[in-house]
């Protein structure tokens, strides 16, 4: 290979604070000549001191010393910093590890690296340290992921969650499931392999039934993957409904400013808005569309199409219906995706009564009444977008569908990326497969083939390496079971 | 039929030599044979020559699996099974296709007698030699010189050490210590030293056996007799004749083996003694098989059980002992007497041999490649408990691997690895000399990822035309394989052809097995596609089917039952194969490979794995490392990787 960016064998160095100035700036080393180096470089003690830190005795200490970095050609300093030094292979990347805390200049930093380059450490690709946590064995892939996504976190909802994972919070959950199906596994084994020993296996029914219980555990975590990376991404809120019910007088509240203009004018919004804030810890993108009605002109036509279009991307739709018309609620619920013919699925959908302080509590009652008869549609959140009333009710209501209804409080059984919510996907599909070769009453070779697999996709979900998996079989049969003459 | 070596071999030189007559010196010489060489055996005893030291039976899962392969590829076991066989069981009948195994009681003088014919009718190429191995001198690449007690000496350009658990062996009785090995043969104990001095690094494990007791002092009334299949199975391919055993099978025949089970009386006495117990108490130091635990660590690891079962079987018809499967032991002689007598039937049994414990040097196998030679000492080779199992079968496999492959070390030929997707002697090799043991190895199906391909009823499909491209199947066997496969195919073809018509005689078959009548006409295959209904089924609706025997009959009906599935796990293979057979040349520069990880690199230098599917064993070896050696053996072609020549192989031929 004659590529030797990603080389494994070499040293690897970085900036590891953000580009330009600040208060401090590190510059980061792991691999082996790690020691050497900042032995080149970095000279303990005040600037007039000469002395040297052996790399021996650094290996032996994770440590911060004061000192100075010198220029490795003349002996002179380019600043005074701190070294930490983290000996493998309980650092970070599982190497040595060394970081140099410097003035955050970026005449500084750059000296510094360039000073290490000069002693045979190679830049480090993107991600490179990680990876090498990765491949020591340091960590497992969710890990990885989330110091990408705790980097990236812009709420706290998504920090939190990311240093929960960080843990290896979602590894161990992984790890779990696959027991629980090694559980399952090991007596049919046991009976295989050993049938003269009177191996107690359960019957096909109690199989099936472990096997669904399974099925529906694994089966949730799939589904959470959408709420995770809601999580970690972010979500698309849209709010939509007819001409002049006041969505753009919500959309203003919500977002605290006069963002979308606001008149009395039926079809004022044309085109999509957006907006980021902050609902309950989550990253939200709030968009503001266009009545729908039948259009009257073209560009009223393109906007109620981009409209459409804006509730077909939505995680969820607030349905803005007017209280102080008659037939606001009817009109409403008319417009739902599903009934509109412009989108299937499932987007969640919150009904949001506008204008309550308009109406008379009877006249409310009447139109919630009518509300009532419709079955397809959730009672509606009463909000006042003009004077601000319910919009805190509002708040958490986004909230709360957006995480799944709060029942996730556990960061370990929420996935985070696409390539997690896939793998256990296809670990969930596995386990129907098995009920259903239950229902045809295939025999347990066969049946067992299903359960592998499943268990294999989630060891791949954790990048967990699966040729072991047998070996893992094996030793919960000896240790279970009392088989063999 | 020992010659003793004189001055007609001058020298005594063999182009291979194999130390010790049991089941993997046996399977290695024949195999050695067969493929043209000369071969000396070394044996300290002739009736040590294919003996059985602990239960009369062969076969069972994964077990039966290897002697069906063994045979495939010409071997001598099954065959000898099949003649010596009291008695036949297919076992694991509901649980599939893949993991039904035949098992059989086997007369053990039968089969010594068999194995020592087969031998014999070798003569031309097998020179038996009576004496004890004391040293191994030699450079790697051979020859080999064996010196022998009284000084004779053997030189072979290859060398197998087949030596079971005579290295440096003792067994225990209770506080009775004695070197030795089972019987009355004397430790090998010279050949550990050598070993040692070659840089071998040795371990020590432990196995055990069960008394014998007399035949005539068991009160029968009191036991349940185990009956045999109706139908008698066979394990040899070969063309099966009516079989030997006289009386016939099934119901009709003479119980050879019964059953009756340890109670709480049994467990007393046992936990009374668990201070005389060498085992419980730490005096053995050896790893003993999980799979074959001795009664004490029965008793002492699930006190929640108040019995386990006990088999009595004959070791031979014209032999007066049963062997007690089940009460392996190594407890002191009076304890063995009062438990044996506290079980059902047995109150006045007489013990005519008590059990032992037995602890023994064994080679760690990772010093082996998955051809059974060293690798650092090129030429010579290991098989059997020697190199860490334990098991008849899986001592024989090896032993044909050894045996093929010291033949074509010594005539230059490239080296033979059995793949694990394609065998189970592959898994056990390969496990053997990838992953280790950490007690003596035994075969079971769980450890065969592809099981399902792996299947007893199609060894000689999936082996033995490459037996035969390898020099070691003869015309015989080859044609009988070629038969085999046209009667399936035509089978097949015609089950798709014929079709069943509603009413007549299917309704009654099909009311019969209590599944659905049919509405319209159906080929017969979808018909044996209901779980309810069997090949022999059939016969009686389709006059045009062949009868066929039990293995076609199964191979033929797993095809319409499970064919969808199978055809999925060889098409998982397939896409598998290509990733693993990958060949990984001897001594590749792991140090140099750019983007391994530190581990992985130590890892994989130590293990010197053949080929990717090896690689991808090496324990603590992560699929990062695994991604890094496809892509540079992908990017560099099979020559890219530097090699420095040092086993002097090429690749051909190396995968199967």
């Amino acid at each position: 290979m004659s590529d030797q960016r990603w080389d494994p064998a070499s040293t690897i160095g970085a900036v590891a604070t953000p580009p330009g100035r600040s208060g401090i700036g590190v510059v980061r080393l792991s691999g082996t000549a790690a020691l050497q180096v900042a032995a080149r470089v970095f000279r303990p003690g005040d600037a007039t001191a000469s002395g040297k830190v052996p790399p021996v005795i650094l290996r032996r200490h994770r440590a911060m010393i004061h000192g100075h970095l010198v220029d490795p050609k003349d002996g002179a300093a380019v600043d005074d910093a701190l070294l930490l030094v983290m000996p493998g292979p309980g650092s970070y990347t599982g190497e040595d590890v060394v970081e140099f805390h410097c003035h955050g200049s970026p005449t500084v930093l750059s000296a510094v690296l360039e000073a290490c380059l000069a002693l045979g450490v190679r830049i480090a690709e993107p991600g490179e340290f990680s990876l090498r946590a990765v491949r020591n064995g340091r960590f497992d892939l969710t890990q990885a992921e989330a110091v990408l996504h705790l980097v990236n976190a812009q709420t706290t909802a998504a920090a939190k969650l990311a240093v929960a994972h960080l843990d290896g919070a979602l590894g161990r959950e992984l790890a779990a499931m696959s027991a629980k199906l090694l559980v399952i596994v090991a007596p049919l084994e046991a009976a295989i392999d050993f049938p003269d020993d009177e191996v107690a296996v359960p019957d096909r029914r109690a199989i099936a039934g472990q096997i669904s219980d399974a099925l529906g555990e694994v089966s949730a975590l799939a589904d959470s993957g959408r709420i995770g990376r809601r999580k970690v991404e972010g979500a698309v809120v849209t709010i939509a409904g007819p001409v002049n019910a006041g969505k753009s007088t919500l959309f203003n509240a919500l977002l605290g400013q006069e963002r979308a203009i606001v008149t009395p004018e039926a079809g004022t919004t044309r085109d999509v808005i957006e907006a980021r804030l902050e609902i309950q810890g989550l990253a939200v993108t709030l968009r503001d569309t266009a009545g729908l009605r039948t259009p009257s002109g073209l560009a009223e036509e393109i906007g109620v199409r981009l409209a459409r279009a804006a509730m077909d991307e939505a995680d969820l739709i607030l349905l803005v219906a007017d209280a102080s018309q008659a037939d606001g609620w009817h009109r409403s619920s008319s417009m739902l995706p599903g009934k509109s013919g412009t989108a299937a699925g499932d987007v969640a959908v919150i009904n949001v009564l506008n204008k309550c302080d308009l109406v008379s509590a009877a006249s409310l009652a009447e139109a919630l009444a009518q509300g009532a008869t419709e079955p397809s549609l959730n009672p509606p959140v009463r909000v006042s977008a003009m004077t601000g009333a319910g919009l805190a009710m509002l708040r958490e209501q986004i909230a709360r569908h957006l995480t799944g209804g709060g029942g996730h409080d556990s960061a370990a059984r929420l996935l985070t990326t696409v390539r997690q919510e896939s793998a256990v996907r296809s670990a969930a599909e596995h386990l129907a497969a098995a009920l259903e070769a239950i229902e045809r009453d295939v025999p347990d070779d066969l049946l067992l083939v299903h359960i592998y697999s499943a268990m294999e996709s989630l060891d791949e979900a954790r990048g967990a390496w699966s040729p072991d998996l047998r070996l893992s079989v094996i030793e919960e049969v000896f240790a279970r079971f009392c088989v063999g003459k | 039929m020992i010659t003793e070596p004189s001055g007609a071999h001058e020298g005594d030189a063999w182009d291979v030599i194999v130390i010790g007559a049991g089941h993997a010196g046996c399977e290695a010489a024949l195999a050695a044979a067969r493929c043209g060489v000369s071969v000396a055996l070394l044996t300290m005893s002739e009736t040590a020559i294919a003996a059985m030291p602990c239960n009369p039976a062969i076969g069972g899962p994964g077990k039966g699996h290897l002697v069906r392969e063994i045979d495939a590829l010409g071997g001598v076991m099954g065959e000898a099974a099949d003649a010596a066989a009291m008695q036949t069981k297919l076992l694991n009948t509901s649980k599939g296709p893949a993991v039904q195994a035949l098992r059989v009681v086997a007369d053990k003088a039968v089969y010594q007698a068999f194995v020592r014919r087969r031998l014999l009718a070798a003569r031309d190429r097998i020179t038996p030699v009576l004496g004890e191995a004391r040293s191994i001198t030699g450079v790697p690449g051979g020859p080999y010189r064996v010196g022998l007690d009284g000084g004779r000496q053997l030189i072979g350009t290859a060398l197998i050490l087949a030596t079971g658990v005579y290295l440096r062996a003792s067994t225990v009785i209770g506080d009775a210590w004695r070197q030795g090995g089972p019987g009355t043969e004397a430790a090998a104990s010279y050949l550990s030293e050598s070993l040692g001095q070659m840089g071998f690094s040795l371990g020590r494990f432990k196995t055990g056996t069960s008394p014998r007791i007399d035949f005539a002092s068991v009160d029968l009334d009191r036991l349940v007799a185990e009956q045999s299949d109706d139908e008698p199975l066979w394990f040899s391919h070969k063309e099966q004749p009516p079989h030997p055993a006289s009386g016939g099978f099934g119901h009709s025949c003479r119980p050879v083996c019964w059953r009756t089970a340890t109670n709480s009386e049994t467990h007393a006495i046992i936990e009374a003694s668990f201070d005389r117990s060498p085992l419980l108490t730490g005096q053995i130091i050896g790893r003993g098989p999980r799979h074959c635990p001795s009664v004490e660590d029965k008793v002492a690891r699930f006190p929640e059980r108040s019995s386990h079962p006990i088999y009595l079987e004959r070791e031979s018809r014209e032999g007066d002992t049963l062997y007690v499967l089940g009460l392996s032991t190594s407890l002191p002689r009076d304890v063995q007497a009062a438990m044996v007598a506290s079980i059902a039937g047995l109150a006045d049994a007489r013990i005519t041999a008590y059990g032992y414990a037995i602890e023994y040097d064994y080679v760690d196998p990772t010093q082996l490649h998955a051809t059974m030679e060293a690798k650092r000492w090129l030429g010579l080779f290991f098989a059997g408990q020697v190199c860490g199992t334990s098991g008849y079968e899986e001592a024989a496999a090896l032993g044909l691997v050894a045996g093929v492959n010291a033949a074509r070390r010594v005539k230059g030929q490239p080296e033979v690895v059995f793949a694990r997707s394609e065998s189970y002697i592959g898994v056990l090799s390969s496990d053997l000399a990838v992953r280790g043991v950490s007690e003596p190895y035994r075969i079971m199906t769980a450890r065969a990822e592809h099981r399902l391909h792996l299947r007893q009823t199609n060894a000689d499909l999936r082996l033995t035309a490459w037996g035969r491209e390898l020099g070691i199947v003869g015309e015989e066997r080859y044609r009988v394989l070629l038969d085999r496969r046209e009667r399936l195919q035509t089978t097949r073809a015609l089950l798709q052809q014929v079709s069943v018509r509603p009413g007549g005689a299917s309704a009654g078959l099909l009311a019969a097995r209590g599944t659905v009548p049919l509405r319209e006409p159906v080929p017969a295959a979808e018909l044996l596609a209901r779980p309810e209904i069997q090949y022999r089924d059939l016969l009686a609706i389709v006059p045009s089917l062949p009868r066929l025997n039990h293995d076609d009959q199964h191979e033929v009906a797993a095809d319409a039952k499970y064919g969808g599935y199978i055809a999925q796990q060889e098409r998982l293979l397939a896409r598998q194969r290509r990733r693993q057979d990958i060949q990984l040349r001897h001594g590749i520069d792991y140090r140099a490979m750019a983007g391994l990880s530190e581990s992985g690199r130590e890892r994989l230098c130590a293990a010197q794995p053949l080929s990717m599917a090896e690689a991808m064993l090496v324990p603590g070896i992560s699929a990062a490392d695994v991604a890094v050696l496809e892509a540079v053996t992908q990017s560099s072609g099979q020559d890219g990787c530097r090699a420095d020549g040092g086993g002097g192989s090429s690749d051909d031929g190396r995968l199967r």
